[in-house]
This record gives structure tokens, sequence and C-alpha cells, in this order.
């Protein structure tokens, strides 16, 4: 179950202090009320600055209320960074060794033990619905002049179940160069992108490109070269291309909207 | 038909069909009766891409086309 977390602003320092009050502070808290009714005069911003101002001297932190909303659950520490975290980190610091010995050490977040495959992200909706399109694209924009692969890398939510019903989203969309009916199609899709927060990248994508406009057949499905991309970046791969015409091939002039499907490239899952 | 024949056969079908870097590596591989010559594509690291440039088949005999792939 995920934390609540919410990050601390300064108009918030009212909320929060009414929601959870200083504990043993009754002069505070009437001083608290008294600005209170400043606050049509003055503005949130300036009640707040009084009430922060209130608790520090009362309490000796003026964070105390900044606390997750249930504190049995784990932090989240993946959510975006409050842009005060350092400068209480310091404050914490400066209370002495001791102090900082007695501070809690932050969790990591456990590792996913089981990765998504190439079964799952070809079954998801989301990855399945980019691959269309990047096919579609791919074909759309051959010509008897030019023609490039589209590709992209997949990554993974890791707190959803690692299968085709988890969250997925495609990252670093890109296209291969605009080669000529003379040439074989690449693509780069770049770095890998790192693991980051609950997001695993488990899967690469790339399409290849149609013989409608070349003199030449070619084979389909994943090369040596696309198999080696992908177990070097430790990623299962998805290829989209045309189904085999005969003996692992497609030939010169196939129909550009002839029968294609995703082939899998490398590992069938990360590790 | 010798290897160094195959590929100067091979090399001469494929002018001005496909590009094949004169200096790449060129591999010959010989089977019933045919005699398959790979222009092997020379990729970038990381690249997503083709084994090779071309591929042609020839006739182990008469040196005769039977197929050219491109990728």
């Amino acid at each position: 179950m995920r934390a609540h977390r919410r990050t601390k602003r300064p108009d918030d320092e009212l909320a929060f202090s009414t929601l959870r009050p200083s504990a043993g502070s009754t002069a505070l808290r009437s001083r608290e009320t008294a600005v209170l009714d400043l606050q049509h005069q003055a503005g949130n911003h300036a009640v707040a600055q009084m009430l922060s101002g209130s608790r520090s001297e009362g309490s000796g932190s003026r964070y105390e209320d900044v606390v997750a909303t249930d504190e049995t659950e784990e932090p989240d520490w993946d959510a975006p960074i409050e842009s005060e975290a350092d400068e209480r980190t310091e404050e914490r610091a400066e209370d002495g060794p001791a102090a900082a010995a007695a501070a809690p050490a932050p969790a990591t977040p456990a590792a996913p033990t089981s990765f998504p495959g190439y079964a799952s992200m070809r079954g998801n909706d989301t990855v399945r619905t980019a691959a269309w399109a990047a096919w579609k694209e791919t074909l759309r924009t051959a010509t008897a002049t030019g023609r490039r692969e589209q590709g992209f890398w997949v990554q993974w939510d890791g707190t959803t179940t690692p299968n085709a019903t988890g969250t997925f989203r495609v990252v670093g969309a890109t296209t291969g160069p605009v080669v000529t009916a003379a040439q074989g199609a690449t693509i780069s899709l770049g770095t890998k992108p790192a693991d980051s927060g609950d997001w695993y990248t488990v899967g690469s994508f790339h399409t290849h490109t149609p013989t409608k406009h070349r003199t030449v057949g070619r084979p389909v499905g994943p090369s040596s070269a696309d198999l080696a991309a992908d177990t070097n970046d430790n990623v299962a791969g998805l290829v989209y291309d045309y189904k085999e015409a005969k003996n692992g091939n497609v030939p010169a002039k196939w129909p550009i909207w002839s029968e294609a499907l995703i082939y899998p490239s490398g590992p069938r899952v990360r590790s | 038909m010798l290897d160094e024949e195959a590929v100067a056969t091979a090399r001469a079908l494929v002018d001005g069909v496909l590009e094949v870097d004169p200096d790449g590596e060129v591999t010959v591989e010989r089977a019933d009766g045919v005699v398959v010559v790979t222009f092997v594509h020379a990729g970038q690291p990381g690249e997503r891409g083709p084994d090779f440039d071309a591929k042609v088949t020839l006739d182990e005999a008469t040196g005769e086309l039977v197929e050219i792939l491109g990728s």
C-alpha cells in the first residue's frame, strides 16, 4: 500500500496545524487562534509565517506537523523530493551526532522479484497500442525514396503486477535514419533508461521496414544484431515485422499492409 | 566456382541494387548446390539493424543467380 505524502507549501502550514495541533501547547494554540483572525486581512502566507515562528518557539521543530497521514505505512521514498528536504537534513545534523545516530535510516524500496516479459508486454494495451501506432507510421512513411524504423523503450511500474495487466509506459520514442531502397534500415534507441523509482525498463521495441518499394526481399523477424542488442541491454525485445512469406523471408514489392506480428528478440524477460 | 569468383560475381550482381561496403567483411558458404555470398553489415555498437547488406545465392555449378536478399 502506498503511503500518502504531501509536499508542504507555506500556505499549507495553517491546514496542517488545524489537522494536527502540537501536543501540550495550550499557549501556542491560543496564539494560533488569535492570528486566525488576521487570515482574511493578511492572507494565508502571512499567517503561515507567524504560525511557523510560534511552533519553532514552542516545540523546537517547525516541521513536526509535516508527516505522513498514516504512520503505519511505509514512506514513499520515490516521491518527488520536497524543496525543503535538504534544509531539514541540515538542521538535524546540527543537533549533534547523537541526534543524527538516533534518526531512522531511510529504507531502500525492495526490488521486484520478477519482471514482465515479452508475452506480458505484447498483451498489454499500452504497449500494444504504441507498437501498432509505430508500425502504421513506419508503413505510411515508406516511399520509393526512403523509409525508416521506429522504436522505443518499455517501462513497467514495479508496484503493479508483472504481467499484461500491469502498468506500462513507453519512453524514448525515436526513429532511425531514413535510408534508400538500396540500404538496410537501422535504429539506435540510445542508452537504456535507468530504473528510476518504481519504474523499471523491461523491454525494447522497434519496427522493420516494408519492401513495397524495393527490388529485393529480406528476412523477417529479429536479426542477430537485434538479439545481441537486447541481450546486451538486458531487456525483452519486441520487433514488429511481416509474417514470413517463404523460407523466413518476404519478397520485393510485398504488399504494404500484409499480415504482420510482434516477434520476440533477445531474452524473454529481463533479469 | 572458386570463392573469389563467387564474390566477384555477387558483387557485380548487387552493384546498383544494394549498397555494400567495398572493404567490408564477406563470407562464402556452400550447401546443396548453391554458393551463398554474404556482405556483412558493419553495425554500430548498440545499434539494432541488419546482419548483412546483401546476401547473394548463386548456383554452384553454373554461377547463375538464384536469389538476392537485402535487409
